[in-house]
């Protein structure tokens, strides 16, 4: 945080700390109404109007009245009180029993000297007891001077050159040199190069989650294994086959989703769907593969909605239509923001806000600076140097923008209740309703009025309702008049209906800086915080936040600043988990106080300010292009080791950090899948349209339901890449879900790879497994008058991506003999040559040797 | 810098845990590795912080929230004050049920339950309890997870449970939910949220079927296959730089194949004498779920899972109070009480814990003609067996039942008991994750030794 903005923090936090309570001047006043408050008010909601109308209850309408903020808010008939003017106030109105539809309470109405206690506590400002400031609020505190100076993470990035190493001849890059000089000094050197084909199928699955096909091993092979400048050459050009592949986008978009904790549904207490969710995630993939600048990248997903468009005619841009497309595009970008779990059945508005702004600030800060920002939600971060009050400088920032998932909160809530359309973002291709729409609009508007009516009647006049068993039946008919008519202007209103929408975000209508919450509590007001960004870290040259824009705009300036001291490294930091199998910085979500410190700090900086400029040492224009690192990285003499071990190298560093060797690694759950469909002959690469949950309506979904059961069918047959899967939340298709599908409520740097017997009970006996098998095995078998050692070692090369060795070829021919033999004994079997080989095929696809790359 | 494995990396770089079983007897195989040492797995037994009270619990849940008012909790006056208004402006509602003493201890149950009631001298209540919402979802979700905030997933109890103690019988699975919600956070319930999937539940139908355990050859010829597998996988355990957890993978298949045979046997109440099918009511459709879950869960409790859950759900009753509560307890009070009766019969009782209730309760007051609204303030559940006092009674909600007044238990304190009881101490039982070390308990939770035998 700038010098001046902490000035005025703490200016701002003066009268509130002091507080009116504790004041001089005008304290005996305000003690005087808190006093009547206490004795007068309290009782009186208490006594008549918590039953139904407090936290404790159902909250009848969405409105509390034990707390101000609720009053303030109100419930579904917009705010209960306007203090000073009760006159103007609802809840005058309902006890007087003036107001034409809400008389309170209902049965009892209150006497008129509670009536006029009530209406002196609102014309006298409505005085309600704050809650008590932590003293430490906004006070400054040394052990987070002390963090700000010296926790590696805040420190500016810096440029170091590589270091001298022993052996000369080894490294390929500084990146090498750097590696090998820190090993040079434990006295260890790295193990031996990969062979070629270990090495073309580690290569393939980490840049496109694909396994090579048996003509590309072979390509390679032949080469791969040849004197070191001939290989090196042909292992780039494999290389930037892949680079360029639209299979790139689809495997290293997957990596960003699962930190944007892409889903399809709210999870949560009631599942959602998110029809129009799949634009997101194509934008993603789409970005990946044209390598989008990193930087440009965030700025979308932050404020594309806020980002400045080229001019017409001006220099960058194109047709009108380019320029339709690029803010579609920008749009869609914003959907990170509002794609996660969200908790609809949240009674009380104030909370659904306050809950889906910390899940914005989780999501952006943990994936994109690796801090856990929200921490600081309820009290200042234990750990990092992040006050609350940088909290709540943020919080205003999303405060002041609307989370548009379509989606409005109500507890109990049935059918389309919860869809909101109001807060869905149209794309250029939309327009509204047309005439004869619109007249159908009128219409329905009428007949839904009078259908609420008759509703009401039933429900109220006892006299025309009587209780008993036709009641209810009664008023099932009439409820379901409602909604049918309810659900059909809904139809006719949907942009969903009218063109393309998308979720997102844009500034709300109402701009400014946010409260404090104390100890995180939604309804608890503390002072007001300027919004701002955090002040772990100075950047110079920080922008501004406008008065009148939400100031996502220099949020994502700030974040993409070349001086921001986290967002290159935490990227950089990222790819080389993802090709190393391990971080620089182990926890690659945390680069707080608590996470792991840099196994070679200046390796990762010198990769951070790579990742900017480009070319190390070329300092010029931000490049931010994730497929050039990817590929120096792979190009590395390091990516290249093989991952056999030696005892000295195990006894002196067992988990690798010195990166000696390359770490074997489980092959994802997507990749599992696609490998088989790829080994199967049945992956179809092209990218489906849309997603299978793209026609759902917005209303609850149960994992019972026949939609559930219909979406779980889609996910079972799909031969499409896994990344394109129906992904609602809680719904995870089976076969993600065995092998560690990232949790999809949660930011997700890092999956986990558990090894239990449900993998091997999903190998054995699931029907895509079986059915990729048989697939396989007639591909094998298809080719005409071939031996079978040849159909062999064509299972091994779809499977394993090697040749059979002579030992495994005899081992499966008798397999396949014995195996044939035996199933002529059983009846259920039905065609035993293609069982045994259906089963030698699956034992390829549940080898442990196939689910790994080393 | 350099630091050994972490315990978390170990969790999930070695096997699941089960022991290294002769596989020569099982699959003919004469080319083993010599013995290796081996780290124990993340599923292995682990020892518990305190003595073990309750070796293995199982939750029986009323999902929707029970009428505590007409079933456990005789309130006389409230039933001297039907109709009258109440503190709150609400009408005070008796229930129309007719409440008797049972047992020894005088315990009032309502006709109702009357089969369940014969065990009222066993059981242990808490009759102080409160949550933090009253709505379904997020009391559902914090019943299980701890916390009412369904936006951030956390680990289930069932979860914390394996995660702390491990699996008792290595060849089955540690935590077990026949029919669980499908809705009110689902998966949520029985997930593991940050924690590694081999905690979570393993979810079973109403009707005992798990998704893959059925062989899908036969066996013998499944035989063959896995076999091939296991050489595979032994080649390439052989060789150099093998990835660490072949082994696993190994030992995963030896786990799923026992499981499949072994499961289905456990799950399969065909194998149960029909004199005990008729004690529990088993029988078809829906009206025997209940029935054939308590079967499953005493089976599955018996041969060692450590946390069973069983759902009954439909109690949510705002209107048609009445009927639906004689119809839902019907369809839960004989097998109540045949599973009480069973456990005790196998002198499984002593070393297993029977929890019983709802996310939160109903209120004392109407809710249109023939209803009740919830009530998170003051409800019951009941405790039987392993640990607890028996014939006891702990808390008390106000002369109506409307609130807590003495006793009183939030979730999170109800889960440092049931922790505690099982050996584990709610404040040590932490997992890192995002920095921070989290509880199942939060920052909260009190033991309540006072229930304890």
């Amino acid at each position: 945080m700038s010098k001046s903005l902490r000035v005025l923090l703490s200016l701002s936090l003066v009268p509130f700390l002091t507080g009116p309570v504790n004041a001089q001047s005008a304290s005996s006043k305000e003690e005087a109404k808190l006093d009547f408050f206490e004795r007068k008010i309290r009782p009186l909601l208490a006594n008549h109007c918590y039953n139904c109308h407090s936290a404790d209850t159902n909250s009848r309408a969405g409105l509390r009245v034990d707390d101000r903020n609720g009053l303030l808010t109100g419930g579904g008939r917009g705010p209960a009180i306007v203090p000073g003017h009760p006159e103007k106030s609802l809840l005058i109105q309902a006890v007087k029993r003036t107001h034409k539809k809400v008389q309170m309470p209902p049965k009892k109405p209150l006497s008129s000297r509670e009536i006029a206690d009530l209406t002196q506590w609102i014309k006298d400002g409505a005085a309600w007891p704050g809650p008590r400031v932590p003293k430490s609020l906004g006070r400054p505190n040394p052990e987070y001077e002390k963090l700000r100076k010296q926790h590696w993470a805040f420190q500016p990035l810096r440029i170091v050159p590589a270091p001298a190493v022993k052996d000369k001849a080894w490294s390929r890059d500084d990146i090498d040199r750097f590696l090998l000089a820190k090993l040079e000094s434990k006295g260890l050197n790295p193990v031996g190069d990969a062979d070629a084909a270990t090495l073309i199928r580690r290569v393939t699955f980490d840049l496109t989650g694909l396994p090579p096909t048996p003509a590309e091993v072979a390509s390679f092979v032949k080469d791969g294994n040849a004197p070191n400048a001939k290989r090196q050459a042909a292992f780039a050009k494999v290389v930037d086959r892949l680079l360029a592949s639209p299979a790139f986008g689809e495997r290293w978009g997957r990596h960003w989703l699962d930190l944007a904790r892409y889903g399809e549904s709210t999870g949560s207490a009631r599942n959602l769907p998110y029809p129009h969710a799949w634009r997101y995630r194509d934008y993603v993939i789409d970005a990946f593969n044209r390598d989008k600048p990193y930087d440009q990248f965030i700025r979308e997903q932050i404020a594309g909605d806020l980002l400045p468009l080229p001019s017409p005619g001006g220099r960058g841009a194109g047709a009108e239509g380019e320029l339709q497309r690029l803010k579609d595009e920008r749009l869609i970008a914003t959907g990170f923001l509002a794609l996660g779990v969200r908790d609809v059945n949240q009674r009380f508005k104030v909370r659904f806000v306050m809950d889906n702004i910390d899940e914005q600030i989780d999501a952006f800060t943990r994936s994109m600076l690796a801090l856990t920002v929200s921490c600081a939600r309820c009290h200042d971060h234990k750990f990092d140097p992040i006050p609350t009050t940088d909290y709540y400088a943020l919080a205003g920032i999303f405060h002041s923008s609307d989370l548009c998932a379509g989606l409005r909160n109500k507890m109990g809530g049935g059918g389309l209740d919860y869809y909101d359309t109001s807060l869905l973002l149209r794309l250029s291709a939309s327009s509204g309703p047309d005439a004869k729409t619109a007249k159908r609009i009128e219409q329905a508007k009428a007949a839904l009025k009078q259908a609420r009516f008759e509703l009401l009647e039933l429900a109220e006049n006892l006299d025309k309702n009587p209780p008993g068993p036709a009641r209810e039946k009664k008023l099932k008919v009439a409820r379901a008049k409602v909604n049918k008519i309810q659900n059909e202007m809904i139809a006719l209103n949907d942009p969903a209906n009218h063109g393309q929408i998308c979720y997102g975000v844009r500034d709300a209508k109402i701009i400014g800086d946010t409260e404090v919450r104390i100890r995180g509590e939604a309804e608890k007001i503390g002072p007001v915080v300027p919004r701002g960004f955090l002040s772990a870290f100075d950047i110079p040259g920080t922008p501004k936040i406008p008065a009148k824009q939400s100031g996502r705009l220099e949020l994502a300036q700030w974040l993409t600043s070349p001086k921001n001291p986290l967002t290159a490294r935490v990227m950089a930091n990222r790819i080389w988990h993802h090709l190393f199998g391990r971080g620089l910085v182990g926890s690659v979500d945390n680069f707080g106080v608590t996470g792991d410190k840099p196994s070679h700090p200046e390796l990762l900086d010198y990769l951070a300010l790579s990742f900017m400029r480009g070319e190390p040492g070329a300092p010029g224009p931000g490049e931010w292009s994730v497929k050039k690192l990817v590929r120096r990285l792979v190009l590395t003499r390091a990516y290249q080791l093989g991952s056999e071990t030696t005892e000295a190298h195990l006894k002196a560093d067992p988990a690798n950090y010195l990166v000696w060797r390359h770490n074997p690694a489980r092959l994802s759950a997507e990749e599992i899948r696609d490998a088989m469909l790829a080994a199967s002959g049945k992956l179809d690469r092209a990218r489906p349209k849309g997603s299978p949950a793209m026609h759902l309506k917005v209303i609850e979904l149960t994992n019972v339901s026949p939609l559930a059961k219909k979406l779980e069918e889609a996910a079972n047959t799909s031969v499409h890449r896994s990344i394109y899967l129906p992904l609602l939340r809680t719904l995870t298709p089976r076969s993600l879900e065995v092998f560690d599908f990232a949790e999809q409520g949660l930011v997700v740097g890092s999956r986990d790879a558990t090894t239990v017997a449900t993998q091997a009970l999903y190998l054995l006996n699931d029907p895509f497994v079986r059915q990729q098998s048989q697939a396989l095995a007639q591909r094998v078998l298809a080719g005409k008058g071939q031996s079978d050692a040849r159909r062999i070692t064509l299972a091994y090369a779809l499977t394993l991506s090697r040749p059979a060795t002579a030992k495994e070829i005899e081992r499966a021919t008798s397999y396949i003999a014995d195996y044939e033999n035996a199933a002529r004994e059983e009846k259920s079997v039905q065609s035993p040559r293609l069982a045994a080989w259906s089963s030698f095929c699956q034992a390829l696809l549940a080898s442990a040797e196939f689910r790994y790359i080393r | 810098m350099l630091q050994p494995l972490t315990r978390r990396q170990a969790l999930k770089t070695t096997a699941a845990g089960f022991g290294y079983l002769a596989l020569a007897g099982m699959l003919g195989a004469q080319q083993q590795r010599a013995a290796t040492v081996r780290e124990p797995g993340p599923l292995a037994p682990r020892a518990p912080h305190f003595p073990v009270k309750a070796k293995r619990i199982i939750f029986c849940f009323m999902e929707g929230a029970m009428s505590q008012m007409d079933t456990f909790e005789y309130k006389p006056y409230l039933q001297n004050h039907d109709g009258q208004v109440a503190t709150g402006g609400a009408i005070l509602t008796a229930s129309k049920f007719r409440f008797a003493r049972h047992g020894h201890t005088g315990t009032w149950v309502s006709n109702l339950l009357p089969n369940f009631a014969r065990h009222a001298d066993k059981f242990c209540f808490l009759r102080g309890l409160h949550t933090d919402t009253p709505a379904h979802p997020q009391a559902v979700i914090q019943l299980h997870t701890g916390t009412a905030i369904a936006q951030f997933t956390r680990p289930s109890m069932g979860a914390w449970l394996l995660y702390g103690l491990g699996t008792e019988n290595q060849d089955l699975p540690g935590y077990i939910t026949i029919n669980p919600s499908p809705n009110f956070g689902g998966a949520i319930n029985f997930g593991t949220a940050f924690m590694p999937a081999h905690f979570q539940g393993t979810r079973v139908s109403d009707t005992g079927v798990i998704p893959n355990l059925r062989p899908s050859t036969p066996m013998s010829l499944q035989r063959r296959q896995l076999e091939l597998i296991q050489e595979m996988n032994r080649d390439l355990a052989r060789s150099p730089g093998a990835p660490n957890a072949v082994e696993g993978v190994i030992q995963s298949y030896e786990l799923a194949f026992r499981m499949q045979d072994r499961v289905p046997e456990l799950l399969n109440l065909a194998r149960e004498p029909q004199a005990v099918l008729d004690m529990y009511g088993v029988q078809d459709g829906p009206q025997g779920s209940f029935a054939r879950q308590c079967l499953m869960a005493r089976r599955l409790s018996e041969a060692g899972v450590r946390f069973v859950e069983i759902t009954q759900s439909g109690w949510d009753h705002h209107n048609n109070l009445h009927n639906g509560l004689i119809s839902q307890s019907s369809k839960i009070d004989r097998p109540m009480a045949a599973l009480l009766t069973d456990l005790e019969q196998r002198g499984l009782l002593d070393e297993t814990l029977v929890l019983f209730g709802s996310e939160f309760g109903r209120m004392p007051t109407a809710q249109g003609p023939d209803g009740r609204d919830h009530n998170i303030t003051g409800y019951p559940m009941i405790l039987v067996g392993a640990g607890v006092k028996a014939g006891y009674s702990y808390g008390a909600t106000d002369e109506i039942g409307r609130h807590a007044i003495a006793g009183r238990m939030h979730m999170n304190d109800l889960h440092a008991t049931l922790l505690s009881l099982m050996g584990l101490d709610h404040e040590q039982l932490t997992y890192r994750y995002a920095g921070r070390d989290f509880r199942l308990t939060d920052v909260a939770g009190r033991v309540v030794t006072e229930i304890m035998d």
